[in-house]
């Protein structure tokens, strides 16, 4: 795999991006490129302002200082409608009644594509099928949301956001409520995703899983970037304690780095 | 999959159907047709439906007693057909931004803010009806906006209930101050009306609602078909293309626009807008674009039916529209409120 390497000029890049809520700093000076290829696990404490970061990517805050382009353009410079056409964006809650059919939830991942009286055309059910069967939900098209686990409901959102058939994929803690085979699921598809040429930013808590799946890991603390890089460079021990503050002894297991609390060791 | 047909009209229009949805439809206009001959019969001089046939097609051999009867009551039918549908689906576009099922116009304090405006306006400014509307409209829309905004702050289902309740009641005692300022005949002439009541509904009236739900019901259900993204939340409606703020903004309009009308011809009909979306809800789940015409036929039938039950079952006593339904509305109120708790 040639998933390491850096290709083409950047799809998306971070200049300089600061941004607070009501005086308190949340981002201070992010400056960030992504690729297209490229998977990139944003990782740090609770707080650290990483599901922040995604927002103000997605154009849903707008920085205080700096720029968000797609392309060369701002992303604020984009219609809501346009922008979803180039980037989709997995939140990181459900809102959704417990009575929307699952087929309905997965086909608003075309809401950006369809037109005020034109929907369901047959470029529109191609790409919610795929997406329906790569989530591997093709059978619950038919259910109620307030019927599903919480795993299955995940995979529903996820397919609506693989339908959306954007370059740009921001899944904000995308493994939530999932159990064990469904996280390693999400993440391959995720990668897999990334290989097809999209670019995919994932907040994840998980720092073995960032390390299994991830091209690339961007570890956060305190609203700043403290690490950029291959897991192996960014998931050092002593960046670990730098950021979350407890010593660890790092594993390397394949690709992935396993951290270990040196308290439990002793 | 569900089974569905496809509408399709050139390149601009392509609107997948369920069968089951319009099968609903059919059974629910059959049922309205049938209720309006019923209402056009009933009350305290019975019509012969061949009699009705002949006046319906207006033959020449209608004869002299049966035509002044049907004046007085295509017009409240009328009113009852498509006010019902309007003040229901005003209802269910507030359920839809505010992500409540608990959501009215009624309840909201939004037909009270039109109610207000159009009191002041009579009363103070001796304004004539058709510019009432507008007045109505404007309170209507003002004090939506005041009580979504308030609510948005505290961000709780039963806060916005709550802040509905006590803007409309401060708007009610507002406008029995006015009320009481007039004579015993005019007091008596809007205290019918406040409690929502068709007795008074005249062939002016009539055509101007009607030409009202002219324009804004067709808006209304394609308007609901992009709605759709708000029941996500804000958050993940932007992020698949939406525009939430503005998409809500437009609705509420569109739903103090739909009641405005309503209002000053009828009078405020609390809790319609709660029982005909819920209804609908639970028969085509949450999809706007199908929930947003049941909602409208079923808000039509409920009205029609409240207006000729209220005028025929209790003769001599009139008992208006809006009572009846308050009392039906009460007990969706209750379902409804017991529903969404165990849903959260």
């Amino acid at each position: 795999m040639t998933s390491h390497e850096k290709k083409g000029e950047p799809v998306l890049a971070l200049k300089d991006l600061s941004f607070g809520y009501g005086g308190s700093a949340v981002l201070e000076s992010v400056s960030l490129d992504f690729r297209p290829g490229e998977f990139v696990a944003i990782v740090g404490p609770n707080g650290c302002g990483k599901s922040t970061l995604l927002k103000v990517i997605a154009g849903l805050l707008t920085p205080d200082q700096g720029s968000v382009l797609l392309g060369d353009r701002p992303v604020g410079s984009f219609s809501r409608k346009t922008l979803a056409l180039h980037m989709a964006m997995l939140a990181q809650t459900n809102e959704a009644p417990d009575g929307m059919l699952v087929a309905d939830l997965v086909g608003m991942g075309r809401y950006a594509h369809e037109g005020w009286l034109s929907r369901g055309t047959a470029q529109d059910r191609a790409h919610i099928e795929t997406a329906m069967q790569t989530m591997e939900i093709a059978d619950l098209a038919g259910r109620r949301i307030g019927e599903l686990s919480g795993g299955q409901l995940q995979r529903c959102r996820m397919a609506m956001t693989l339908a959306q058939d954007a370059r740009v994929l921001l899944l904000d803690e995308p493994t939530n409520h999932l159990d064990l085979k469904y996280q390693y699921a999400l993440l391959d598809i995720a990668r897999r995703q990334a290989m097809a040429g999209r670019s995919v930013i994932a907040v994840l808590h998980d720092l073995t899983l960032a390390s299994l799946y991830a091209d690339r890991i961007v570890l956060m603390s305190d609203g700043r970037v403290v690490a950029d890089g291959a897991p192996a460079d960014v998931l050092t021990p002593a960046h670990i304690s730098a950021v979350y503050g407890i010593g660890t002894v790092a594993m390397p297991f394949g690709r992935a780095i396993v951290h270990l609390p040196e308290s439990a060791l002793e | 999959m569900r089974r569905e047909i496809t509408l399709r009209l050139g390149r601009t229009v392509h609107l997948p159907i369920g069968l089951r949805f319009a099968a609903l439809i059919a059974t629910l206009l059959i049922l309205l047709v049938a209720t309006s001959l019923a209402a056009l019969q009933l009350g305290s001089t019975p019509v012969s439906t061949a009699d009705i046939v002949r006046w319906l097609l207006s033959l020449e051999t209608a004869d002299a007693e049966t035509a002044p009867i049907m004046d007085l009551r295509w017009p409240r039918i009328v009113a009852a057909l498509l006010g019902g549908a309007m003040v229901a689906a005003s209802g269910y576009l507030l359920q839809v931004v505010a992500r409540n099922g608990l959501a009215d116009p009624g309840l909201l304090g939004i037909s009270q803010g039109s109610m207000a405006a159009i009191v002041i306006g009579a009363a103070v400014f001796g304004l004539a009806p058709s510019a009432l509307v507008w007045l109505g409209l404007a309170g209507g829309f003002a004090t939506a906006l005041l009580v979504t905004t308030l609510a948005y702050r505290l961000s709780s289902a039963t806060g916005l209930i709550l802040i509905g309740l006590a803007v409309g009641i401060v708007l009610s005692a507002a406008i029995e101050i006015v009320m009481v300022q007039g004579g015993i005949l005019q007091f008596a002439r809007w205290l019918a009306w406040s409690h929502g009541s068709l007795t008074a509904v005249s062939a002016t009236n009539a055509g101007m609602v009607t030409l009202w739900a002219a324009v804004l019901l067709p808006v209304c259900l394609i308007a609901s078909g992009q709605a759709m993204p708000l029941l996500l939340g804000h958050e993940q409606a932007a992020g698949i293309g939406a525009s939430p703020k503005k998409l809500s903004l437009l609705l509420t309009l569109l739903a103090a626009m739909l009641v405005a009308p309503v209002v000053a011809s009828v009078g405020p009909i609390s809790f319609l807008g709660l029982i005909a979306a819920h209804v609908a809800r639970r028969l085509v789940g949450e999809s706007p674009g199908e929930v947003m015409p049941v909602t409208m036929l079923i808000g039509a039938l409920i009205l029609i039916s409240a207006d000729t039950a209220g005028r025929t079952l209790f003769l001599p006593v009139i008992v208006p529209a809006g009572i009846l339904i308050s009392i039906a509305g009460v007990l969706t109120f209750l379902i409804a409120a017991r529903l969404s708790r165990s849903h959260r």
